[in-house]
């Protein structure tokens, strides 16, 4: 224990929220150190509120701790408050389950969920007393992990972390485990380096340091070397049928208010929508389904062994699910106990609505849409699935049904976007501002209308797209902000400069690492909070690296560039997502995966993993046998 | 036939840092886990019917957390608390279940006063003649106007909220007084407030920056049980409460 008794009272009592560091909570597991081969830490760069809203830690937690021989503890960032006394008193980064040194870990598991959680890593490696960088680390430090979609391209952040695991990490974890336990007691033979070696013939497993990369002289990457006996790219895991996948059946209970207080079903991984923004949509691939009965299961048991009045049906797009109504029905045995069950964001279409007037039988929520564009050109552009007319037809059969908060979703700085699409917005808003006015509903509407910043992301077709320059993000919404001034809307709109930053970070390299350290050492942390946020200290941390952050944000790229990324497969084909980027600039749609023909990203062929629809209701999925070309 | 039950809970260890808020989602979650048939409450958004008799500041541990559960069917107090006892995070106990009649004036009306254990660290000088001093001199005047609480410039008056104060012990630094102070609708005085008031007559030797609070009791008055008038496990709590 990093401090005990009084003196942690009196520590808990000087910080805001100490239920946050307590690390008592039910469900969450103790097991005494000494019976255990290898102590994992999972660490989430941000604060508890948000970390335990995050699926994939209760996942991994679950499967690591079902092992006898492991012992996963958790390790969130401090917030600044228990930050500052920490440093005051000396009390190095510590996990919640038995208040033990971070640095006293076999391994440290990173999950890198966004790129504003960056600064928190380098944060919580420093007060964890561990050097920043795994070139530093001596063979009694312990092995620095990341996972989480931020890996693939995590390049600006590979200088601090020994190995990052790709893709799903259900099976994964294991056997990093076992390859770390076999090192260990096999007497760590080569030290760190032999460990990195083993570590890297695991399938989905990277390790930077073995790959070298070269530069043109205007700043590109020019090549990515393998090490000896190094395959040329590292590709992602994935589960195969989540129906026998493990999943937290007695998920930890947290005794404050966090971000996601309910119990979450994972009713499907992937999406098959194709939206050409949408990094999950390309890097999630294949579809894979959970049946109903399985969910109906977990629900039970979750349930019962947390007492949640609320189950989240969690995916990219859970109306799409197959067998949506056979759950929704099956999940109605909860109604009479006052569980209710909520959609996060539901399609814009009839059907979806008619299934979230189902849901709201227990408790009433708002609504959310998300059109994420104003014209029809530039839902082609994008491959949004939405029309006008079915758009406009929920919202009139949602308006007479009860709702009248209505949430609405748009992109600003999507690619090819013109005034006119802004205005083409503007209008759809007034639109449905009339459609509830001709009700005559009693009601006064309201309508929060959300516009995030368009962020071009690895692995999807608008890769080799730049986001336009700060200074037109900033008139766009300003010009947006103006013209949505009217009663009854409310107009928020995402930071654009935390957006730029997202950008430059996104589609980085690993020179852009020292910038993430420049700004680190300038105080900049908890990135994801507009309070905390800053965007000098990045500049200022680009300008010491002597890197320009629109070469990485606003700069398109052509097609032969060798990107930072290209050693990292997720299955896709790059001819794919070139052929969806043309696709795109010319307003062609591409049709939803379920429909025939495949469309050949190559994701289910290439891993060996079919799309699987178990809900039964569906279109029935494709036979991948082949690419089929597209008819435009 | 719905019931009502009122359950004395305790919150110890680690449980002293849970808010009141988290404290009522922590008992909404126990009921569901241990599926005892609370009834909902209506509208927007049900919730179990239960309340809190008072609220505790964070890092305060208690003996008496008050709380009373409005059940759709029948269930027997015992089977209530073992049922509950079964379900309750780390460090939050049922210390006694007891019926009381459906109707009746709410929880948070009957509260009346609460018994302290309130520890602080203090200066190894100070001496129990002295400490005994202050005590007699607080209790001996007739009014102690002190601020309201969020309120800038107004005051309200602290005597008729002090019952009783009590030196339990003073060792090696620590001084540690049982206080009974009036709580609930007739007004609230909090320990620390006594603790300062004590401070000042003292020289400022007790340490204001961490004072370590335990509920032992709580007195609820006009309880609608005819058996006991004031519902109270602690005799001295009775007799030092006095209507005022």
């Amino acid at each position: 224990m990093v401090i005990q008794g009084h003196d942690r009272d009196r520590l808990l009592l000087s910080v805001t929220k100490p239920t946050r560091y307590l690390g008592n909570e039910l469900n969450s597991v103790h097991k005494d150190p000494a019976s255990v081969q290898v102590r994992f830490a999972l660490a989430f760069p941000d604060v508890y509120e948000v970390a335990m809203s995050h699926l994939g830690t209760h996942i991994l937690y679950h499967v690591l701790n079902s092992r006898p021989d492991v012992y996963a503890e958790r390790v969130f960032a401090p917030w600044v408050d228990m930050e500052e006394r920490m440093r005051e008193a000396s009390i190095p980064l510590f996990s919640l389950e038995s208040w033990t040194k971070a640095r006293e870990f076999d391994v440290i598991g990173f999950s890198l969920q966004y790129e504003m959680g960056y600064a928190n890593v380098l944060n919580m490696l420093d007060l964890a007393g561990i050097p920043l960088l795994a070139s530093e680390r001596a063979n009694t430090d312990p092995l620095i992990l990341a996972g989480g979609p931020c890996t693939l391209n995590g390049e600006p952040m590979v200088p601090f972390f020994d190995a990052m695991a790709l893709g799903e990490g259900e099976g994964l974890v294991l056997d990093l485990v076992d390859a770390y336990l076999s090192w260990k007691q096999s007497g760590r033979p080569g030290g760190r380096r032999g460990l990195l070696s083993d570590l890297a013939a695991i399938d989905g497993v990277y390790v930077p340091s073995m790959y070298r990369v070269g530069y043109c002289k205007d700043g590109r990457v020019s090549s990515i070397e393998p090490g000896e006996g190094l395959p040329r790219t590292v590709r992602k895991r994935v589960v195969e049928d989540l129906d026998i996948a493990p999943f937290p059946l007695y998920p930890i209970v947290p005794n404050m208010d966090v971000v996601h207080d309910r119990v979450v079903l994972e009713v499907f991984r992937g999406c098959t929508r194709g939206c050409r923004f949408c990094h999950a949509g390309f890097t999630c691939r294949p579809v894979r389904e959970r049946s109903p009965e399985t969910l109906l299961d977990q629900a039970r048991r979750i349930l019962a062994a947390t007492g949640h009045d609320e189950i989240s049906l969690s995916s990219l797009s859970s109306t799409d699910y197959s067998g949506i109504k056979t759950l929704l029905d099956l999940l109605g045995e909860f109604e009479a106990k006052g569980v209710g069950v909520s959609l996060p964001s539901i399609r814009a279409d009839a059907f979806s609505l008619s299934l979230a007037e189902q849901v709201r039988r227990v408790r009433k929520s708002g609504l959310t849409l998300a059109p994420e564009a104003g014209s029809q050109r530039l839902r082609d552009v994008i491959n949004k699935d939405v029309v006008e007319a079915d758009f406009l037809e929920a919202v009139a059969q949602a308006f007479q049904s009860g709702w009248n908060s209505l949430k609405l979703y748009f992109m600003v700085g999507l690619p090819t976007e013109t005034g006119e699409d802004l205005d083409a917005m503007v209008d759809l808003v007034k639109r449905v501002r009339e459609i509830h006015r001709a009700q005559g509903q009693k009601d006064r509407l309201r309508l929060t209308v959300s516009a995030s910043v368009f962020v071009p992301k690895a692995h999807t077709p608008f890769q080799w797209e730049g986001q336009i320059p700060l200074d037109e993000v900033k008139r766009r919404q300003e010009h947006l902000a103006r013209r949505l001034r009217m009663p009854g809307v409310k107009f928020s709109w995402h930071d654009a400069e935390v957006s730029f930053l997202e950008a430059a970070l996104s589609r980085g390299d690993r020179r852009v690492a020292r910038a993430v350290e420049g700004a680190w050492r300038r105080g900049a942390r908890f990135d994801a909070w507009t309070e905390h946020f800053r965007l000098d200290r990045w500049l200022e941390g680009f300008e010491e690296a002597g890197l320009d952050p629109a070469f990485f944000a606003n700069r398109p790229r052509h097609y032969d560039e060798v990107f930072p990324w290209d050693h990292i497969d997720v299955g896709l084909s790059e001819e794919f997502l070139m052929r969806e980027h043309r696709r795109a600039m010319e307003g062609q749609k591409t049709s939803d995966c379920r429909e025939e023909p495949c469309k050949s990203c190559g994701v289910c062929l290439e891993l060996g993993v079919p799309m699987d629809i178990k809900g039964g209701e569906s279109t029935g999925g494709s036979a991948h046998q082949g690419p089929a070309e597209e008819t435009p | 036939m719905a019931q009502r039950i009122r359950a004395r809970l305790r919150k110890l260890h680690d449980a002293r840092f849970m808010s009141h808020l988290d404290l009522r989602r922590a008992l909404e979650r126990a009921l569901r886990r241990a599926g005892i048939p609370v009834a909902l409450t209506q509208g927007f958004n049900p919730h179990p019917r239960f309340s809190l008799a008072t609220a505790l500041p964070v890092g305060a541990g208690s003996d008496a957390e008050y709380a009373e559960f409005f059940l759709e069917g029948r269930l027997g107090p015992l089977e209530f608390a073992k049922a509950l006892s079964g379900s309750l995070p780390p460090g939050i106990e049922v210390a006694e279940v007891m019926e009381v009649p459906e109707m009746g004036p709410s929880l948070e009306a009957q509260v009346r006063a609460a018994s302290y254990r309130v520890s602080a660290r203090c200066d190894e000088t100070l001496a129990p003649v002295a400490l005994e001093k202050a005590i007699e001199d607080l209790l001996s005047m007739d009014t102690i106007p002190v601020r309201k609480r969020g309120k800038e410039g107004r005051t309200h008056d602290a005597r008729p909220l002090m019952h009783s104060l009590e030196v339990l012990s003073l060792d090696g630094g620590e001084v540690t007084i049982r206080m009974v102070l009036g709580v609930g609708p007739q007004g609230t005085l909090r320990p620390k407030e006594v603790m300062s008031l004590l401070s000042s007559r003292l020289e400022d030797r007790i340490d204001l920056g961490h004072i370590d609070v335990h509920r032992e009791d709580l007195l609820l008055k006009g309880s609608p049980c005819k058996s006991q008038r004031s519902f109270c496990s602690k005799p001295h709590l009775m007799d030092a409460y006095e209507e005022r």
